[in-house]
């Protein structure tokens, strides 16, 4: 198990005067944490703020390393610090096509190992994104946009992927189908994984741990099971 | 139609382009960086920046001369270091042109940089981009139909500028002598015909730029 801590453990504090004074630690052996809370209780903030999108005094670490700074302790530039993001209003780019959009992180990504064609059209084919590669973004239904901001998020190779309800408009049926392919790909690529989301279901399925939010403060945490 | 009439169009034309491109390229910096940088003062560059469009153009000129002329401290250091004369020439008329264009320009960019997401920008960075990519590949296309428009805008405004021209350029035949000038020159002298002909012209020339940039640019553009 001393392997496992060296390569998950990870450590978000961040503080916003007045609103958020957190400390969460994702658990050792465990790559999928949940967020859970009630609207309205900083969920997206907390993302935006391990993403480095929102200014903060917030210390994220990842693998014992700090992805806010780098290693003279200046502050990171969001595209050197390895965090994907897929948003919930999808934010995918209006102007580029679904393969463009798809493709972008493989391009711009600074990744000592960026993704191979190959794995870029295995990606493509287990999210089922194939056949919407030609399509422009605006012909694309609320599900599928979001299986495209998945892609997106995973072609870059994050270390860490936060998920603001990622399948929140996706169908019952390929939701469930969706969420296992998302947890063997993070599995295969070793990604560790913050998802926000409402759904039980989900939850038990996909996550290891659970961080309970409510008004910026963590009220629980722990199993899925002794929090949900 | 006068042959001077043509050479009129054609000045017309080329310092309304040149004009432009200074415009574009001194405005589009600072229009992004007001938009995207908000900072202290940033309210006194703006209102700065539009004074133009308020001022009569002759007053316009006239701040022009006190700045730019041989006697002015900026007109002396150009003629000085550069041998650079602009008034009663023709990069007299394009400064002009410009000054009295830039508002236009500059409020139309300013609003199309703040209207695109800053979403968009902040995931671009989350995906490697740096700032210099996020400009051109994401604040620009999602931007361009709203500086499309600033820079007709701009351009039919520095085509058809009459006062603050005729104050810092003059009005001489084949040098500064621009189209809004000889329509003047053909009013006063009763030439209607000439009158009417440059009028179609500057109007052809205005509508056909509206037009451009009124064109969709694609199924996806914003």
């Amino acid at each position: 198990m001393a392997q496992q801590v060296h390569v998950f453990q990870s450590k978000v504090c961040y503080s916003i005067p007045g609103r958020f004074k957190l400390d969460l630690e994702l658990k050792s052996n465990q790559r999928v944490t949940a967020l859970i809370g009630p609207s309205g209780a900083g969920k997206t903030t907390v993302l935006k703020l391990i993403a480095g999108w929102l200014e903060s005094n917030s210390t994220v670490a990842l693998n014992g390393s700090r992805l806010d700074l780098n290693q003279s302790g200046k502050v990171k530039p969001l595209r050197d610090r390895g965090v994907g993001m897929v948003f919930q209003d999808d934010l995918l780019f209006p102007h580029l096509d679904v393969l463009a959009n798809a493709q972008f992180a493989i391009k711009y990504a600074r990744h000592e190992r960026p993704m191979e064609p190959s794995v870029f059209d295995s990606l493509c084919h287990n999210f089922g994104v194939v056949h919407l590669l030609e399509r422009k973004i605006f012909n694309l239904s609320g599900g599928e946009r979001q299986r495209v901001g998945l892609v997106r998020a995973l072609a870059a190779r994050p270390k860490l992927l936060l998920c603001d309800e990622p399948v929140s408009a996706v169908d019952r049926a390929g939701r469930t189908e969706l969420l296992a392919n998302l947890q063997s790909w993070t599995e295969r690529e070793q990604i560790v994984v913050i998802m926000v989301t409402h759904d039980h279901d989900e939850i038990r399925r996909m996550a290891g741990h659970v961080w309970h939010l409510d008004a910026g403060q963590l009220i629980a945490e722990g199993s899925p099971d002794s929090v949900v | 139609m006068t042959a001077e009439d043509l050479t009129a169009i054609s000045l017309s034309l080329a310092i309304a382009l040149s004009a432009t491109i200074l415009v574009v390229s001194v405005g589009t910096p600072i229009a992004w960086y007001i938009a995207k940088k908000p900072f202290r003062g940033a309210g006194l560059v703006v209102a700065i920046s539009t004074l133009p469009l308020v001022l009569p153009p002759t007053v316009t000129g006239y701040l022009l001369l006190e700045i730019f002329g041989r006697r002015a401290l900026v007109g002396q250091f150009l003629e000085q270091q550069f041998g650079l004369v602009l008034v009663f020439h023709w990069s007299g008329a394009v400064l002009a042109a410009a000054v009295t264009s830039f508002p236009l320009y500059f409020v139309s960019a300013r609003s199309a940089f703040a209207s695109v997401d800053f979403g968009y920008e902040q995931a671009a960075r989350l995906m490697g981009c740096s700032e210099w990519t996020v400009f051109w590949r994401m604040t620009l296309p999602l931007s361009i139909r709203g500086l499309l428009a600033g820079i007709v805008l701009g351009f039919v405004r520095a085509l058809g500028d009459f006062g603050a021209t005729l104050m810092v350029a003059g009005n001489i035949p084949g040098r500064t002598r621009t189209a809004a000038l000889a329509l003047y020159d053909a009013t006063i002298l009763g030439e209607a015909a000439r009158a009417r002909s440059l009028v179609a012209v500057l109007g052809a020339v205005a509508v056909a730029a509206i037009w451009f940039a009124g064109r969709p640019i694609s199924k996806g553009g914003r």
